[in-house]
């Protein structure tokens, strides 16, 4: 196998109170792929992208067990500071909401709460990261902008843009189509494909033909449990599981 | 064929009519009375100059004022550390709640019981009252107002901003001071100024720790509040004049404290969320 383990999930169990979300998942994501987490609503994608960067015990309630390797490191440790793993591993909401601040204010956040201060190193990171965001050529001139100003597609490009400045290794996405019009769907789709070169990308998505596009791994859950994971197209063409070949064909046919 | 009017749109359009007669009614009511109290306290020009034995009102202006500053200083900083403590580091603690809720009642005890509060910790044993005491007293009553009002503003900030801060990996720290705060600072003023415009007005702390005092030591520095409730006394008990100048000024006071808040409260709305 060409890609090395970036993330190793063993055991993971989350829970809400005493409704249990995840049960005992084990997942490897792979360094440099794309790996889609698919499966119907309610199914726990959402908890999985948050337990991988540990956002979510901000939600009330929310219990985690097992470990997650982050490097062979366990993001679960008590002694780990949880700001470093998630400037490790960034999270892309999936209504992703800029701050109530200018453009540039808005990819300049992670920098700066992480100690960069100097302004010309600032605006050259919000340039590179827009321009990675595919977002450059149409703010370029209203920087200083409210960026609630933007449109839906913008934001969510945006919100992309602000991850990107922090430079994370992994980028968890939750259902990046949500709310989106087919073009804007559609450019974001490509700047995942373009992310991928550089990042290591975990995608939840319940849109199986964006599933298909854009990764190279699949992973199917189902009521908080991991039914088959595998590449993309062997998930695709050959399904091992009963369960997987139902709901790829389910949403195919 | 039916009419296309009909008896209950004109029994509407009869009430709403009978309605709106009211409310003009009970605005003009208003309107009279405050012209009516600034013509006369205007008409008492001289109070505001002349030396009438108690002092000068320009300077019970600003003894008010330094009340108003004096009680902020004590409470503003605890209060909003405290509503920020609660509600941001102990977001999902039932203790965290119950004190939050505690505040929120607590901001709505009369003040006359704070009035006794103040006495019975800060002026008792003394047997004196001293400017100190009574700031104390108006800072112990605006304290819960001042962690409610905060922690009502920042509970109105989206929580998306806290979760997308801390995705980015900044602390609770940064994200309290760098994407809540500057949403929720404006209520919070605003917040404040309202409770500012309540302390210049409110008389009854100042009367209770004055007139339980064996030696009526506040009177000399008497607050505007206190000056016009002991000036209305003695108009009735030794048939003075009425000094409407106390009045008007203590009204106009209040009025431009709401104003600023409403000012404030405004341009929050129109920096935020455009």
């Amino acid at each position: 196998m060409a890609y090395s383990v970036k993330m190793d999930i063993q055991e993971l169990s989350v829970y809400y109170g005493t409704f249990k979300a995840l049960d005992s998942i084990n997942l490897e994501i792979l360094s440099g792929a794309a790996t889609a987490i698919i499966g119907p609503t309610g199914a726990g994608k959402s908890s999985l992208l948050r337990s991988l960067c540990r956002m979510n015990e901000l939600w009330e309630g929310a219990r985690t067990e097992g470990k997650v390797l982050l490097d062979s490191e366990n993001i679960y440790d008590p002694s780990v500071d949880v700001t470093m793993v998630r400037r490790r591993v960034g999270l892309l909401a999936r209504r992703p909401t800029p701050f109530p601040k200018s453009v540039f204010e808005n990819v300049a956040y992670g920098p700066r709460m992480h100690g960069v201060k100097d302004r010309g190193k600032l605006t050259e990171i919000v340039k590179k990261s827009l321009k990675q965001a595919r977002l450059w050529s149409e703010v370029k001139g209203r920087l200083e902008k409210p960026a609630l100003q933007l449109s839906p597609g913008q934001k969510q490009r945006l919100c992309i843009a602000r991850a990107l400045a922090v430079e994370p290794e992994v980028l968890l996405i939750d259902d990046p189509a949500s709310g989106l019009d087919p073009i804007s769907t559609a450019q974001v789709e490509d700047l995942i494909l373009d992310l991928k070169e550089h990042y290591t990308i975990v995608l939840a998505t319940h849109g199986m033909q964006q599933a298909g596009r854009v990764s190279d791994y699949i992973a199917y859950i189902s009521e908080g449990h991991l039914i088959e994971f595998g590449p993309t197209s062997d998930v695709f063409s050959r399904p091992k599981d009963k369960r997987t070949e139902d709901y790829i064909t389910g949403r195919f046919g | 064929m039916t009419s296309l009017t009909t008896r209950t749109r004109r029994r509407e359009k009869a009430i709403f009519l009978f309605m709106g007669f009211l409310t003009y009614t009970v605005i003009g009511v208003l309107l009279v009375a405050i012209m009516f109290l600034a013509r006369k306290g205007i008409e008492d020009w001289s109070g505001w100059i002349k030396v009438d034995g108690i002092g000068y009102l320009g300077s019970q202006l600003v003894d008010t004022l330094l009340v108003i500053a004096g009680s902020f200083i004590i409470a503003l900083p605890l209060g909003l550390a405290t509503g920020v403590y609660l509600c941001e580091y102990r977001a999902h603690s039932k203790v965290a709640d119950g004190i939050l809720k505690a505040a929120d009642y607590m901001a709505h005890i009369p003040p006359v019981i704070y009035g006794l509060f103040g006495w019975g910790i800060f002026v008792a044993k003394q047997q004196q009252v001293s400017a100190a005491a009574l700031l104390l007293t108006l800072a112990l009553w605006l304290l819960p107002k001042i962690i409610s009002i905060t922690s009502q503003a920042l509970k109105s900030t989206p929580l998306a901003f806290r979760r997308e801060s801390q995705a980015l990996g900044a602390s609770i720290w940064q994200t309290t001071f760098h994407a809540v705060l500057p949403y929720a600072s404006s209520s919070i003023a605003a917040g404040a100024l309202e409770a500012a415009a309540r302390i210049a007005g409110e008389a009854i702390p100042v009367i209770m720790l004055a007139s339980l005092s064996l030696e009526l030591a506040i009177k000399s520095s008497g607050v505007l509040s206190y000056r016009l409730y002991e000036s209305i006394v003695n108009s009735v008990r030794y048939s003075q004049e009425t000094p409407y100048g106390v009045a008007l000024l203590l009204l106009t006071l209040s009025l431009l404290l709401q104003l600023a808040a409403i000012l404030v409260r405004r341009q929050e709305t129109n920096t935020k969320y455009r």
